[in-house]
């Protein structure tokens, strides 16, 4: 063998030796590709997307969880809750729970996680879902503790679902990265090859069988399907339609995200006809299978079908470009300006092709009359708009937005984006408000009933926005695992929910 | 040569400090961080809470003078979004971005000045014709084009090479390659044009009159002589590495300053921001001195003071 050569096969097979997947293919050890990898894995967190898929009832279990289908609340660490009245819930705890760290999961451990997590003294996010409300706690027993909402909340059981229960020596002010619970798996590392988790062998429920588990993050969504493809990783999350070419590995589902474009009501967006005129001139249809996936579905009203509230009466708006032209004229022979220029405000790096569909609507609403311009705004400047308080001066301008509710109630929409007080409400209608205050103190079919109404109302009457879709995203699922995501596959992926398919 | 780098030093250090106060002031004006920290359903009094905690509820001259204050000391502060010293952040960074660099501008100089000065030895050869061509296009490829057609072509096609990763050398190839394509591309016009010029000075004549090899003339008389000019595009390419190595290190998943940076900016990390582009800019002013030095070595008539 001359040295040329020699030298040739030893570079072969050093880059081979590098490249191998093989070490983790012959054990339980899968690999996941995120997109974004987030600042900490707090498990007072559990709501923030990208630290979710990661701790959330892997590392850090909550009290109780939803249902992925009908959103019902069911068990985790707490087995039983009761309303004694006064805004005060009864927990009780799961028996022969402990976390990683050896020490017993007690009333006083919850009690701790729920004031850390009502703390000013570390941002938790995980209180944005309870805003407005406080929560206190009391140790009554061993496995027995209250809750005191104030103001008393019908959806306590809910609210459990959002109180991750992290170990009690988790730091008071500062968020972990490396976080203590009692689930599944627990914290390993994390370094530059990703976050790895390691199966917890002492833990309460069915043993899981993916043994480890790393996460590691990669911005682009071709390379995230191109690691699977090559079995570097096993899953990828959230694909592009036009990375998603691999019918056998690529998963389509409902992520409880909808979209719509906020109107602001100014002229000529101030005219109801000119409201409906939008919403018929806009072709849900053509988008379907085209820029978006042909999994997406045209919606209604902004919450998916399973939330409790949503209207099943209400229609997909029709595509009759001719009746609103008709409106149109209609409008501005009754004097509204229909030539002053309106705003599309998109938010850069929304969700995929988000660019390519407003410009398809931006044509559908210039052939109808309208005089429609695009403005593509970055995050900061685009919040400064859909937020109270608003800017003194505003144009016509329509927002584009998206809203994910996974929670199981309307009423985690309604009141932010309908009542008059709502945070990003443009509506000030009092007979939405009436049903939304009512509806809020209700329990049962009548809570349902008024959240019905009340979209039957903003749909029909008031029309605020053009509902576009009930989103979906695309997961990469690699031959050497089992998974089939669901609606909470976004924001609760449970590695114990993956098997292996050789054993 | 002392007295010339305390010169350059004691610029380097106004401009430096004129610098981080513009990022300051700039970086406020892009928008307040408890808009992007905190989910977008976070109520108003939770944001004025965020605010409050990090200071970012008062006048800006007084976070000026706060800043100031930590900067005297090398304190940038903690970054909003893991609860760290944003310095020490900003250096875990840094190493992997410079080799990043280091391994990405020592692999285009050697292949551009070597192509470069072999297509100037015969201009408008074949030779010549293609490595104008090939440079062309190199250098006017964006890297995220290259990066994303060379996983798809050597990771998933070819199955060469790992798609992305940190840990193994070959993990390093794609990366460096895409970061490369481009320096390596402009150096080699820029050392074919000077290397044709230099060709055809007297000096080299004389060489060739008095019988000597090709090779000789080229690399050890000729290339010395041309490698100024060189030396400078190499500098800047080099420094925009260190400063837009974004998107590679973003797309192959390198825990790098531009990744961090780009992180930073997205969330209004103002703490990492200001450290990450102090350290930066100090990072480029030692190579700017580097390449000062390396001109006076190649070029006696330079006179530093």
């Amino acid at each position: 063998m001359s040295s040329k050569s020699g030298i040739l096969q030893a570079f072969a097979i050093t880059i081979m030796a590098a490249t191998a997947p093989a070490a983790y293919a012959q054990t339980a050890s899968i690999k996941i590709a995120v997109p974004v990898e987030p600042a900490n894995i707090d498990g007072c967190n559990t709501t923030v997307n990208g630290i979710n898929l990661i701790v959330k009832e892997n590392i850090v279990e909550t009290l109780t969880v939803l249902d992925p289908n009908d959103s019902k609340v069911l068990p985790r660490l707490a087995t039983k809750w009761e309303d004694t009245g006064n805004g005060v819930w009864r927990v009780t705890l799961r028996d022969g729970v402990t976390f990683h760290d050896g020490k017993p999961l007690n009333a006083d451990a919850v009690v701790k996680a729920v004031e850390r997590m009502q703390s000013t003294g570390v941002t938790c996010l995980d209180r944005t879902k309870i805003a407005n409300v406080k929560l206190t706690a009391k140790s009554i027993d061993d496995k027995t503790l209250e809750l005191k909402a104030d103001p008393a909340q019908v959806l306590m059981p809910v609210f459990l679902s959002f109180i991750g229960v992290v170990g009690p020596d988790t730091s008071p002010t500062q968020l972990s990265r490396a976080p203590v619970g009692t689930g599944p798996y627990q914290f390993v590392s994390w370094n530059a090859d990703g976050v790895q988790l390691k199966r917890n062998d002492g833990y309460w429920g069915k043993k899981p069988e993916v043994e480890n588990a790393t996460f590691v993050f990669r911005g682009e969504s071709a390379l995230r399907a191109a690691m699977v493809k090559t079995g570097e990783a096993d899953i990828a999350y959230s694909i592009s339609p036009q990375d998603a070419d691999d019918p056998k590995m690529d998963k389509a589902f409902l992520n409880g995200e909808t979209t719509r474009i906020r109107f602001i009501m100014q002229p000529p967006l101030d005219d109801i006809r000119i409201r409906q005129a939008l919403n018929l001139g806009f072709d849900r249809g053509a988008l379907v299978g085209t820029v978006f996936s042909d999994e997406v579905v045209p919606a209604t009203q902004f919450i998916l079908p399973k939330i409790n509230g949503y209207n099943p009466d209400l229609k997909v708006w029709p595509y009759d470009p001719k009746q609103a032209m008709k409106l149109v004229q209609e409008a501005k022979t009754a004097g509204v300006p229909v030539d002053r220029p309106i705003r599309l405000i998109g938010r850069t790096n929304f969700f995929p092709n988000q660019g390519e569909a407003l410009q398809a609507i931006q044509q559908m609403w210039q052939q109808i009359g309208l005089n429609v311009k695009i403005e593509m705004m970055e995050s900061a400047e685009w919040l400064k708009l859909v937020n109270k308080p608003y800017p003194a001066e505003r144009s016509a301008m329509m927002i584009q937005e998206m809203h994910d509710n996974n929670n199981g109630d309307a009423a985690f929409t309604m009141y932010f984006r309908y009542h008059s007080k709502g945070q990003q409400s443009e509506m000030n209608n009092p007979q939405v408000d009436g049903l939304i205050d009512k509806a809020m103190a209700e329990t049962g079919a009548q809570r349902t009933k008024d959240f019905q109404e009340a979209n039957r109302i903003i749909a029909t009457d008031v029309i605020p926005a053009v509902p576009m879709y009930h989103m979906v995203s695309q997961m990469r699922v690699g031959p050497r695992v089992n998974y089939m995501p669901n609606a909470l596959s976004t924001v609760q992926f449970e590695l114990s929910d993956i098997t292996m398919t050789k054993k | 040569m002392g007295s010339y780098l305390s010169k350059r030093a004691v610029w380097s250090g106004i401009s430096l400090f004129l610098l981080v106060v513009m990022v300051f002031f700039m970086a406020r004006l892009t928008g307040s961080p408890a808009d992007l920290y905190l989910p977008i359903d976070a109520p108003n009094s939770m944001r004025e809470e965020f605010a409050r905690l990090h200071g970012f509820d008062q006048p800006v001259l007084v976070q000026f003078f706060t800043f100031l204050r930590g900067l005297v000391m090398l304190d940038f502060g903690e970054s909003l979004r893991q609860n760290r010293p944003a310095l020490a952040l900003v250096l875990e960074a840094m190493p992997t971005t410079l080799l990043l660099a280091f391994y990405s501008i020592a692999i285009a100089l050697i292949v551009a000045v070597v192509t470069g000065a072999l297509a100037a030895w015969r201009p408008n050869s074949i030779f010549d014709r293609i490595a104008t061509l090939l440079s062309l296009i190199g250098a006017s490829l964006p890297n995220f084009w290259i990066a994303i057609v060379g996983v798809l072509v050597f990771a998933v096609g070819l199955e060469w090479l790992p798609t992305s990763g940190t840990g193994s050398v070959a993990q390093w190839i794609l990366p460096v390659a895409v970061l490369a394509i481009r320096p390596c591309g402009l150096i080699v016009q820029i050392a074919r044009s000077s290397m044709i010029s230099v060709l055809s000075a007297a000096y080299v004549k004389t060489a060739r009159a008095k019988g000597a090899k090709s090779r000789r003339i080229i690399f050890v008389h000729a290339l010395r002589n041309a490698m100024l000019p060189v030396i400078t595009v190499a500098g800047d390419q080099a420094a925009g590495i260190i400063n837009g190595a974004v998107i590679v290190e973003t797309i192959f998943g390198f825990p790098g300053i531009g990744k961090l940076m780009i992180d930073s900016i997205t969330y209004r990390d103002f703490a990492v921001i200001q450290a990450g582009v102090m350290v930066t800019a100090i990072a480029i002013f030692m190579l700017n001195v580097v390449i000062d030095i390396a001109y006076a070595i190649l070029d006696p008539r330079i006179r530093m003071n």
